[in-house]
């Protein structure tokens, strides 16, 4: 049983896509591979660039005895370069994160604020593309409001490409500039968010659309 | 059922580990019975060398335990130099009584530290509980050595009680051994009992803080059915893994045990053999006390199995 | 009453250490707290009560801080002919009381040196067998069953049955040692193992990987403080064992022998019942063990709650 069946990915650079599924589509297994975390069978991965994941279970992420400097630090650390702790307050400052917090523990952050601490040790090590495994999933709108300004700031100061991962189709609407669902290891279907919504062609991206509840407008 | 046959074939093969090893061990130890005998100026030289023949005490390690694994197929398990007879019945007959003693206290162990550890969860927190605790833990601080030689002295002074051995000679009966087991039986339950009361407890604190009891009460079913019929239960799976480990402290503390009270076990046999250098009593009583241990564990697992439904469709 | 059950672990950890820390600072004392050399006999006396012997008309003060013959300061003694037995003699005059202090020094350090053997041991092949997996832990798997699958002091005796009856007294503790801790290191090693692999597992660790971590690397950060608690714990739990293991074993004779005291062999004169009946100061050791694992004990039980209340 394989969980990826012959997938062809090309992402812009300085682009965000989106690729939708429900659980068990192999999303999450792709991620894995395009970060260097799984080996791929077959096929072939070329990146412009270094490659981070931001994890599905930011808190799971974070080892809970670690401060939160030490933990963006680490990825500087274990490359032995010089100045960790500075860039990773720079990097915490970047987030928006409030430097006094460097010396807390992450069970001391909310939700949102793990997003970042995260976020931030991705970006340590200053990664071309960044896969954002359900990255905004489960935060309150307006957290997700603000993690989605941040994103986009980032993207823009520092050129990084984005492939976010996703479950809410309306979700990687609003974010992405191009969409990619995915069904049972494949990609079956692919375009800019607003000709898949009104027009989506193949079964599956149907039935992801026909999912979105419909709110009534505000009068 | 296929697994019954899975769980007894590791067993065994445990068991060839554990004789295999041992042998070993008691090859590489250096001097053997017969060489202790070499200094008694009674024993020709050549007696010995006859006797070293006679059991292959020379040969080669796997020639050795080659014939061993043969001749206990045949249920011959080699020969005790100390005792000059067949060493299996001998480790048999003590084996025995090492058991009558192991049982005895372990139902009695369990039997009162189930509803003591009941009684103490119901009442958490509260005087019942903490004195139990103080209670327990005090006793966990005596050692088994200490125990033993109390209850002797008492035993002694007191005049109250046989102390020491298995029978009075000459008498003979149910009564009289009962009698003498009161002792090494009361050792081993003093002993072992603060463990057990404790993890009783904590499986049944455990499962008191568990919706469905919380919902049970809100019922009105009176506590004491709650306990027995709902808590129990419940925190029956721990228990009974706890049950098989018992097996394996209470062999230990019994053969301290035996050796200071006289009782005619595997204790004091194993130990005499080991000064004597009697090579196939000592491997013979390890087995024996492997195959205890092995067998509680299997017991554990059985009633495991056919106590909570989860795991045999697991 | 919730908040003094809060408090009540906190104390008992401090009143459990300063225990322990008292009675290891006596044994590590011996030599000045003890009025006599162990091995001290005087014939005179042989079976003395506690007290002082050999003094008619009471008129034996306590002397401070006196200077034996070969000018050692001890803390307090009696001017010879006299004997100050606080707790009593044995069979050859001996000082019972001297003799617990330095044998306290063999059997502690026994049980803290096998419990350190044990530890070591066990937490080195746990946690290389529950990171790396594979035919590594299948390995260290296979042979911690073996040494789980005897009786543990069936166990011990069978190796101490393997090895020479005869050690020389001064190198017995180290080899004591030695054997009492090998033969525990396969439930520490299970222990660490089980922390190891589900550390593995976690996120933090996958991430690491993620960016570019080594093996010695997450090990060091990630793995190993997750087994320091485990550790801990079982350290607590195994000096009073093996403590009670050389106890056992000088008791039956296999262990430290005359002339050097241990708590065992000093026992060991109450296996006749005239000893165990008529002087009754001869049983001193084994309560002299009582606050030992008492203080032990009580530190295990403190780590284990602060362990299930932890993050």
């Amino acid at each position: 049983m394989q969980a990826l069946d012959g997938v062809d990915l090309e992402i812009p650079r300085g682009a965000t896509l989106a690729l939708v599924g429900e659980s068990g589509s192999g999303k999450s297994t792709l991620a894995l591979c395009l970060a260097g975390l799984e080996a791929p069978d077959c096929g072939e991965i070329t990146a412009g660039g270094p490659v981070q994941l931001v994890f599905q279970d930011a808190a799971g992420s974070l080892n809970p005895r670690m401060r939160a400097a030490d933990l963006v630090a680490e990825p500087l650390v274990v490359r032995r370069c010089p100045n960790a702790r500075l860039r990773a307050l720079e990097l915490m400052e970047q987030v928006g994160l409030a430097a006094h917090r460097a010396g807390d523990l992450p069970h001391r952050f909310s939700g949102g604020q793990r997003q970042r601490l995260a976020l931030a040790r991705a970006l340590a090590l200053e990664p071309a593309l960044l896969i954002l495994d359900e990255t905004l999933s489960g935060l309150d709108l307006s957290v997700q409001g603000q993690i989605m300004n941040l994103l986009f700031d980032l993207q823009r100061s520092r050129g990084l490409t984005y492939l976010l991962i996703s479950h809410d189709l309306r979700l990687a609407a609003r974010v992405a500039s191009e969409i990619a669902v995915m069904h049972a290891g494949r990609i079956v279907e692919r375009g800019a968010p607003l000709d898949l919504l009104a027009d989506p062609r193949h079964p599956h991206t149907r039935a992801l659309v026909a999912a979105i509840p419909e709110l009534p407008c505000a009068g | 059922m296929r697994w019954l046959m899975r769980r007894l074939a590791h067993a065994a093969l445990l068991l060839f580990g554990v004789s295999a090893l041992s042998f070993l061990f008691l090859e590489m130890a250096p001097g053997d019975y017969l060489s202790e005998m070499r200094l008694d100026p009674q024993i020709a030289p050549e007696t010995l060398a006859a006797l070293r023949q006679r059991h292959g005490l020379d040969d080669p390690l796997p020639v050795k335990y080659g014939r061993w694994l043969a001749s206990a197929a045949r249920g011959d398990f080699g020969h005790s130099f100390a005792y000059n007879m067949p060493a299996a019945p001998l480790v048999w007959t003590r084996a025995r009584n090492t058991l009558v003693l192991t049982i005895t206290a372990a139902l009695l162990s369990w039997l009162a530290a189930v509803p003591l550890g009941l009684w103490f969860a119901a009442r958490r927190g509260g005087w019942v509980d903490r004195s139990g605790a103080a209670a327990t833990a005090l006793l966990l601080a005596i050692p088994d050595l200490l125990l033993a030689l109390a209850l002797l002295m008492f035993a002694v002074r007191t005049r109250a009680l046989p102390a020491g051995g298995m029978v009075t000679p000459g008498a003979g009966g149910l009564l009289d051994l009962a009698a003498h087991m009161v002792l090494p039986v009361a050792a081993l339950v003093l002993g072992g009992l603060p463990l057990l009361v404790r993890h009783v407890r904590a499986a049944v604190v455990e499962v008191l803080d568990a919706p469905f009891i919380r919902a049970a009460r809100a019922h009105g079913i009176p506590p004491l059915r709650l306990l027995w019929r709902h808590a129990l239960p419940a925190a029956a799976n721990p228990l009974v893994s706890l049950f098989g480990l018992s097996i394996g402290t209470l062999l230990s503390a019994s053969l301290l045990i035996e050796v200071v009270m006289g009782w005619p076990g595997l204790g004091p046999l194993l130990v005499e053999a080991i000064m004597a250098r009697d090579l196939f009593v000592v491997i013979d009583g390890v087995l024996f006390s492997a195959v205890f241990l092995i067998a509680g564990n299997l017991l554990a697992d059985v009633l495991l199995y056919v106590a909570d439904p989860r795991i045999r469709t697991a | 009453m919730w908040r003094i059950r809060e408090f009540v672990p906190r104390k008992a950890a401090v009143a459990a250490l300063a225990l322990l820390g008292a009675v290891h600072a006596a044994v590590l004392l011996a030599g000045y707290l003890a009025p006599y050399h162990p091995a001290e006999q005087d014939r005179r006396y042989p079976y003395a009560p506690p007290g002082i012997a050999g003094c008619e008309e009471r008129a034996c003060p306590v002397r401070w801080f006196v200077r034996d013959d070969e000018g050692r300061l001890h803390l307090f003694g009696v001017d010879a002919p006299a004997r100050i037995f606080v707790l009593g003699s044995d069979q050859y005059g001996r000082d019972q009381f001297s003799r617990l202090l330095h044998g306290g020094r063999i059997s502690l350090a026994a049980g803290l040196l096998a419990a350190a053997l044990s530890l070591g041991a066990g937490w080195v092949a746990g946690a290389l067998a529950g990171y790396r997996g594979g035919r590594l832990d299948a390995a260290v798997m296979r042979a911690s069953e073996f040494f789980l699958a005897l009786p543990w002091l069936y166990l011990l005796f069978a190796l101490r049955a393997f090895l020479p009856l005869d050690v020389a007294p001064e190198r017995a503790l180290l080899f004591l040692a030695a054997v009492i801790g090998l033969a525990g290191w396969a439930r520490p090693a299970r222990l660490v193992r089980g922390v190891a692999l589900s550390a593995k597992e976690r996120g933090y660790v996958v991430a690491a990987r993620g960016f570019g971590a080594s093996h010695a690397h997450i090990l060091r950060r990630h793995v190993l403080p997750q087994t320091m608690a485990v550790a801990l714990t079982q350290a607590t739990l195994l000096v009073p064992q093996y403590i009670l293991a050389e106890v056992t074993l000088s008791f039956l004779g296999l262990g430290v022998g005359e002339p050097v005291p241990s708590w065992g062999n000093m026992l060991a004169a109450l296996s006749h019942y005239h000893v165990l009946v008529s002087y009754w100061w001869m049983a001193a050791p084994a309560l002299a063990m009582v606050p030992v694992f008492l203080g032990y004990l009580s530190l295990a039980g403190v780590l284990l709650e602060s362990r299930e209340s932890a993050p």
